[in-house]
């Protein structure tokens, strides 16, 4: 990946972060990225995985773990 | 000559089955195209990643015709007959699939187009691998497991409880040790269908499948792990299913049933390589149409058998798309005594896992034709004479008419079963059941005065 392109998924990692402050489906996540950006926003989801915990809500809806006051894995 | 993946391809696009899209498409449309389309697509020009993806390979009745080359009512005995004269596979020393070898910081699952298929899915899903595994005992497992894309290097491994899968890796955990496994993806629709087969524990599915080629399965040893995949398969996965057990939240998932699943707790697959084809073609798997159409050769097959077993003329058999080609059976017998219609019902019932719904019908009716079943259900049947229900059969939670909320967790679903006896009855008058027919209709056609 060049420079700009790890600064785009680096980005689209923080705006996931954001989002998922609140319950949010999978779908919300993929319309945070343009057309044409969904390799982006594969590679941006990796890296929410990888080093920030999500939780699920009852719906199955994906919240940060410190904001749903629980660990996940 | 031994076809691959590609080969059955240009073969369906030939038979009009397969379309291309020439312009440039996200893959977040791939799912609304492919169920619009009912049909197999293949995006030629994915936005964002090199290749071609393609998707509904199996996605109708005509893809298992054409793809078997067979007819409607020679599906199931196709697929009966490969269970019968199963043909062990061969390995061979190199294959396509192994032209490019990624490892270490190259594995990257990005470098694919893997949909998000229906919106409350809980990640984008590679649904179109069968995955490859071996057990000291009972050797090797090929089976459909779901994938959930977690980062480039990991998805969750789908392996539900009562699956061949389960109970390798249950052996793996008690060792201490993951399973290693490999996923072939752009499989040609014989191993796909074959990988749907729940074969009992010792059968290797690579021999059914070799039983549907006629010949065997050329397969090829990964590069990294103890396993062997189709040599001609577009994409592998290599990789082990880490020991830790249910631990990482999976779905939820528009299942076969057309309902989305729970959130569920599964194991975790970690990629140790993959290897592809120098341009490989992405299998975008889609649900539910893919997953119950390549269940119908197995279930109609296994209708013929217990048929037969239970010395029952039977004609044709329809799994239709409606039950999630499963869950509903339409069979056409020839009647030779009294009884046969409820003797089918039964042998049906007890038989076919999944089934809820049957309908035998006389083989003057053409079980592929719904007008034609509904006619014999509407003038055939008497509700309090020719209905067969069984109750407690073993369920599945994916089937929420079960009541699942009534049931303690852990527990297992049980289900009622419905078979309607819609043939002649027994000892009816002759003549109180003669059809009408047009007048010279063997003789006159339409188009010829057009």
């Amino acid at each position: 990946m060049t420079a700009t392109a790890t600064d785009a998924v680096e980005r689209l990692a923080g705006a996931i972060e954001r989002l998922l402050a609140a319950p949010h489906f999978f779908v919300d996540v993929v319309a945070l990225a343009p057309e044409g950006g969904y390799r982006d926003l594969l590679r941006a989801w990796g890296r929410v995985r990888e080093r920030t915990p999500l939780a699920r809500d009852e719906e199955g809806r994906y919240v940060l773990a410190r904001a749903a006051g629980r660990e996940a894995r | 000559m031994y076809e691959d993946f590609r080969g059955l391809l240009a073969r369906l696009e030939r038979a009009g089955v397969l379309r291309r899209v020439k312009r440039d498409v996200d893959p977040r449309y791939f799912s609304t195209l492919l169920e619009q389309a009912r049909g197999p697509l293949l995006f030629e020009r994915v936005k964002g990643f090199d290749g071609m993806a393609v998707g509904n390979v199996a996605g109708n009745r005509r893809c298992l015709t054409e793809g078997l080359g067979v007819s409607d009512r020679e599906v199931g005995r196709r697929f009966a007959h490969a269970v019968e004269h199963p043909i062990a596979p061969v390995l061979v020393p190199d294959g396509p699939c192994q032209e490019v070898v990624y490892t270490g910081d190259d594995i990257d699952l990005t470098r694919f187009p893997i949909p998000l298929i229906s919106t409350k899915d809980g990640g984008p899903y590679i649904g179109g691998g069968i995955v490859v595994t071996k057990h000291p005992e009972f050797g090797r497992n090929v089976g459909f497991y779901r994938l959930m894309y977690r980062t480039p290097r990991e998805t969750n491994m789908g392996i539900l409880t009562h699956s061949d899968m389960y109970f390798y890796y249950q052996r793996a955990r008690d060792e201490g040790r993951p399973l290693e496994a490999a996923v072939a993806i752009g499989v040609h629709l014989d191993e796909q269908l074959a990988a749907s087969y729940q074969a009992p524990l010792d059968v290797d599915e690579f021999t059914i499948a070799g039983g549907l080629r006629g010949e065997p399965v050329r397969l090829v040893r990964c590069k990294t792990i103890d396993v062997e995949v189709p040599a001609d398969a577009e994409i592998v996965l290599e990789g082990e299913v880490l020991p830790e057990g249910f631990v990482y939240d999976e779905g939820r998932f528009g299942e076969w049933t057309q309902y989305l699943g729970e959130v569920l707790k599964l194991p975790l697959f970690r990629l140790k390589a993959i290897t592809t084809r120098r341009d490989p073609i992405f299998h975008a798997f889609h649900m539910p149409w893919e997953n119950d159409w390549l269940k119908g050769p197995f279930v109609e097959g296994l209708a013929y058998q217990v048929l037969r077993q239970a010395r029952i003329d039977v004609k044709a058999v329809n799994a239709p798309p409606g039950g999630g080609c499963a869950a509903v059976l339409y069979v056409a017998i020839k009647k030779h005594a009294p009884g046969d219609g409820k003797d089918a019902l039964h042998a049906l019932m007890g038989a076919i896992r999944n089934l809820k719904y049957a309908v035998i019908v006389d083989d003057d009716v053409d079980v592929y034709d719904p007008d034609q079943v509904d006619w014999a259900l509407a003038f055939r049947v008497q509700a309090d004479r020719d209905l067969v229900v069984v109750s407690g059969g073993r369920g599945t939670l994916l089937d929420p008419s079960t009541r699942p909320w009534e049931l303690a967790p852990g527990q297992i679903a049980t289900t009622s079963k419905l078979g309607i006896d819609a043939t002649i009855p027994d000892r009816a008058p002759v003549g109180r059941f003669e059809r009408m027919t047009p007048i010279f209709h063997h003789d006159v056609r339409l188009q010829d005065y057009l």
